[in-house]
Formats: structure tokens, sequence, C-alpha cells
């Protein structure tokens, strides 16, 4: 357990009566990029909520770096390198596009100023330096998108989890996206990345893990995951049923 | 240009507000409103520490107000205790107090932190009144008339009064200018933005929570302290009354939620409206300030949201905001929104 870099064991999550997540077993090592893929509703951002804490465990184990840290609250999990955008972007509204990246920044540095810092030297690597005054709202869609991604990288995390940050790019800003995260993980940035590209996701990660209706169906390298019957049935199987995985 | 306005408005400021007892308040009737009005002021940076920068309505602020006023009281007249060191204690005994009451109500979300301050300070005005052996009562307590000092924070004649409020609010304006810029203050905006976020962003949520409070409320105490010395009495009606409460936090929002001079605005602009309506149209008929000062609240809150300090701007008179802040009652209704999205 003490070489564990990140370890979810047998973690389960309901709603009410929907089991969102069950039992899910994921071990992750450090460096690389892992894609977490399914149909919608799988349960793939819950999962995202669950290794960050942002929701509390039904039930298993979570692990990080060799600590038990199942009960920790998700700014303890952010303060040992854990960092993540949503899929449903939450920037903070009242503060400039700047300050949303300082935010960020302060899990790793003391003073603000050099939090600002490592902060511009964020907002530069998803291109958005030049708007570090605006406020939030006064971007787009695709650009808040980024700004939650300097807002990640600002806190130089050691695992960044990234939700659907390519959905709605155009070809060309998807393969600066790739870039940018290759390039992390060339820095030693491990990259857990839930995507619905399945051609960009097959061609970039070294492991694949499929979820379908809270459970991990499949997990291995892209080529043995494509081949797999299970994985082909639930791709399938969601088409005709509109996405909708949830009981 | 602008910039060095922006600097220099604040020394400004300062020395103007330190001219207006003498070519305006020239009396003591009008220096006593313009100690109050500086008090309100106070309290209102005091309120804006967890209530503009953290988003967490308090609506028992007089709590804090009462707890400076009787702790610096009580130990000048059982013990002789100079009130500058009786304040400091009343600080400390508020922000403890405020421990208290923020452990239980700020892991919660939502209205209880604010139901739980009202109602806290209601239980406080009762306990005044029951304890008369203590507090005096409703008849109120009576602080001992010394030689006028320094020292023992105690003057003729109110223009003393009026400059040693101004130096507080003078010191409370930089601590909220420093806690502003500081890491502490943007963890306090990234929780009034999105708690959840500012979670998962590292932010020890409940803890900053608890020190904004607490800072809070040690400094709305000693503006009780202040309060206490002017009128050299104070009553459980006037430490603990739910109209205090209401000043204070319309005092801030009038002003100018979560930024560092709104509060100090809208503090002395919500007495000077009051009183000075007061004398206006108590004639006229009985209650119509009342009337005219909720109009222009609502006015206010209608199309100045960001509060009397955003005027200038707003009309375009210091060039573009770096940041427009949004009241915390619009992010925290954003942030359920997103919630239901989500589901
Ligand atoms: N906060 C929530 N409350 C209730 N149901 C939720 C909540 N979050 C997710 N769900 C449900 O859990 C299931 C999994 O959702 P999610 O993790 O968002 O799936 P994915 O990200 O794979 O599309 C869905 O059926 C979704 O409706
Ligand atoms: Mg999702």
């Amino acid at each position: 357990m003490s070489d564990v870099f990140v370890g979810m064991r047998k973690v389960s999550k309901s709603f009410g009566g929907l089991r969102a997540v069950r039992e899910v077993d994921l071990e992750l090592a450090e460096g690389g990029i892992v894609a977490l893929v399914g149909p919608n509703g799988a349960g793939k951002s819950t999962l995202f909520d669950l290794i960050t804490g942002v929701q509390p465990l039904d039930e298993g184990r979570r692990i990080i770096h060799g600590r038990d840290m199942t009960r920790a609250r998700s700014h303890n999990i952010a303060a040992v390198g854990i960092a993540r955008t949503f899929q449903k972007v939450r920037l903070f509204p009242s503060m400039t596009v700047l300050d949303n990246v300082v935010v960020g920044g302060l899990v790793k540095h003391r003073s603000v100023s050099e939090s600002k810092q490592e902060g511009r030297r964020a907002l530069d690597r998803v291109g958005l330096l030049d708007r570090a005054d605006q406020s939030p709202s006064e971007l787009t869609l695709i650009d808040r998108k980024r700004l939650e991604m300097a807002r990640a990288l600002a806190s130089n995390p050691s695992l960044l989890l990234l939700d659907e940050v390519m959905t709605g790019l155009t070809p060309h800003e998807v393969e600066d996206a790739v870039g940018l995260i290759q390039q992390l993980t060339g820095e030693g940035v491990t990259v857990l990345l839930v995507e619905h590209l399945l051609k960009v996701v097959m061609r970039i990660s070294q492991r694949v893990i499929v979820l379908n209706q809270g459970q991990v169906i499949a997990d291995g390298s892209p080529q043995d995951v494509q081949r797999d019957p299970a994985v082909v049935e639930a791709y399938i199987g969601s088409a005709e049923g509109h996405g909708h995985a949830a009981d | 240009m602008i910039r060095t306005i922006g600097k220099l408005a604040g020394p400004l400021f300062f020395v103007f507000a330190a001219t207006v007892p003498l070519w305006l308040l020239q009396n003591d009737y009008l220096r006593g409103i313009g100690v109050r009005a500086l008090i309100v002021a106070v309290l209102a940076v005091s309120w804006n520490i967890i209530g503009g920068f953290g988003g967490r309505l308090s609506f028992g602020h007089a709590a804090f107000f009462g707890i400076g006023a009787y702790t610096s009281s009580l130990l000048l007249v059982d013990h002789g205790i100079s009130p500058w060191i009786g304040g400091v204690v009343g600080m400390l005994v508020a922000a403890v107090v405020a421990l208290l009451v923020g452990l239980p109500t700020l892991r919660l979300r939502g209205i209880f932190f604010t139901l739980v301050t009202f109602v806290f300070t209601l239980i406080l005005l009762t306990l005044a009144r029951y304890f008369s052996g203590l507090t005096g009562g409703d008849v109120g307590l009576s602080l001992p008339l010394t030689e006028p000092s320094l020292g023992m924070m105690q003057f003729r004649g109110q223009l003393a009064y009026y400059y040693l409020a101004l130096a507080v609010l003078a010191v409370y304006v930089v601590i909220a200018a420093v806690v502003s810029a500081s890491s502490f203050g943007y963890r306090l905006r990234a929780i009034r933005d999105d708690e959840e976020v500012a979670e998962a962003l590292g932010v020890p949520t409940t803890k900053v929570k608890l020190q904004g409070f607490m800072l809070s409320a040690g400094m709305a105490a000693f503006a009780g302290t202040l309060a206490a010395q002017q009128d050299l009495f104070i009553d459980p009606g006037s430490a603990f009354g739910v109209t205090r409460s209401v000043e204070i936090a319309l005092g801030a929002i009038f002003g100018g939620i979560g930024t560092v001079w709104g509060p100090v605005v809208g503090g002395i602009a919500l007495v000077a409206m009051s009183d000075g309506l007061n004398n206006v149209l108590q004639d006229v008929f009985a209650g119509a300030d009342t009337i005219v000062y909720g109009i222009a609240l609502v006015a206010v809150a209608l199309w100045l949201p960001g509060g009397l300090a955003s005027l200038p701007r707003r009309l375009g008179l210091l060039g573009r905001r770096r940041h427009a802040p949004t009241p915390p009652e619009a992010s925290m209704a954003s942030s359920t929104e997103k919630e239901h999205e989500l589901r």
C-alpha cells in the first residue's frame, strides 16, 4: 500500500435509489495518460467526485500516495496534489480570470504574489494571458474550460483529472489541447481523462478504462479495450437507449 | 493617473472626514450623530469581512457589538479597568463566541447561519435583561464619570470621540484592504462564489469561514466599547437590539458589499440619511423618514447592486473596474442553479 499512487478500492455512490458508481476498483500508477470512457450517465463524473472528495464515498476506501484518505475532505486531497476540472464549468463568477487561477495556486504558494506568477504561467499555457483582467462571464464556453484547466494547473498537480475538456472544440483546438496534455505528462503529471472523442482517446492514452452503469467493464490498453465485446455491447446498447445507461 | 487618484482616495477621504466637524458638524449634537455614523461604518466594515468577502450574511452582528460594550463597561464599572484593555478583552470574548456559534452553523449551507446569528442575538438580549444583577437589566448600566483622558477613553464634548472613531475606522479600512488582497481574502471570496469548488481547490472552507467570522466579530466588538464610552451608558436594547443588527448589515449592503470602501460609505450614508430625514420630516408626518429611507434602500438594491460605492464607476468617473463583485445573494443563486443543472 505504501507505493500506491492513487487507489480507489470498491468505491460506491448512490443518489437516492440510483447507483451511480458500484464497487469500482481503480488503481492509478504514476505517469502517463489514462482515459475513462463510457456512455452518458455511466458514472464517470461521479467517479471524479469520489476521487477528489467532492462527494463522500458511500462505501469503499481511497488511498493516495500510500495513505488512507477515505475520510479526507476535498481540500486535503487537493493539498496532496490532485486537481480537476468540472464537466459543467464552475468558475468564481465575481473574480477576474487571473484571480480565479490565483485561488488554484494558493494550495502550493503561500503568498498571493507568488500565486499570481504561477497563475500567469498557467494562463499563458492555455492561451488566456491577455484575458487576465476580464471577468469569466466575458469568456466563451471554450475559454471558460481553458480557464478551469489553468486554475487546476496553477496548483502544480501530480494528478490532473480532466472532465470532457475537449468537448465542443474544433479539430484544430483538439490538437492544441492534446499537445498541452502531452506536454504535461512529459513534465511528470499523471492525467486521468474523461472524453467522448474515442479516436483521440485511443490515440493518446496508454490505458483505457470503460465504465458502464457505474461499473468497470473493461480496463487495458486501447487496442485490447477496443476489441472487448463487452465494450462494443455497452456502446451499441447505449446508442439505442439514447445514452441513458441509468436505471 | 486614475491609479494615482485611486491610491490617494483613501487618505484623502480621511483628511476630508477630519475637517467635517470644523465646517459641517459644528455643535455637539451634530458631532454626536457624526460619531454614531462612524461607529456604524466601523461595524459595517467588520461585518463585511464575513458577510461581504465570505458571503455568509450575519443577521446578528449586534451580538458582538453588545458583547464588546458590556465587556469593557463591566470591567470598568466593577474593576476600574481602562476601556482600552476592556475593549481588547471584549474583542477576544466576541471572537471566542463567534467560534462557538460558527462551529455548528458555518458547516451548514444556506440560510442556517443567518438564522442562528439572528436568534442568538435575541437570546443575548433576553439574558442581558434577565441577569439584571450583572447588567443592570432594562434600567441600564451607567459608566462612572472620570477625568477626561485618552487613557480612560473619556472626553468632554463629542469632538474627541469623533476623532477616536475616525481613527478606528481608518485602522479597520486598512485591515479590510489587507484582508482583501491577502490569500485569506482570496479564499473567502472563493467560498462566497462556490464553496464546493473552493474546497476542491484546496481551500479549507470551514476553517477559513470560522477565521473570517471570528475576525469580523472581534472587530465589531470594539465598536461596542466606543459606543458605550460615547454614551457612558448601555442597556440591553441598545446593545443587542435587532435594529442594530439590521443597520450593520444594511450599511454594508447599501454601500457596496464585498468591497473595502462600500461599508464605509454605506454606514455613514445610512446614519446621515436616517438622522437627517428624521429631522427634516418629523414635522411633515411621523414615520415619513422610515418610508423614504426604505425607498432609498430598495432603489439601491434594484438599480445599484454594487452599492453606493460603485456609483462613481457606474457613472464612468473612475474608468473600468478590475472586478465587479457580484452580491453574495446573486452568486449563491447561481451556484444553486448549477446544482440543479447537474441533476
Ligand atoms: N448530484 C447528483 N444527484 C443525483 N443524481 C446524480 C448526481 N450526479 C450524478 N447523478 C446521476 O448519476 C448517474 C451518473 O452520472 P455521471 O457521473 O454524471 O455520469 P457521466 O459523467 O458518466 O455521464 C447519472 O444517472 C446521473 O443522473
Ligand atoms: Mg460526466
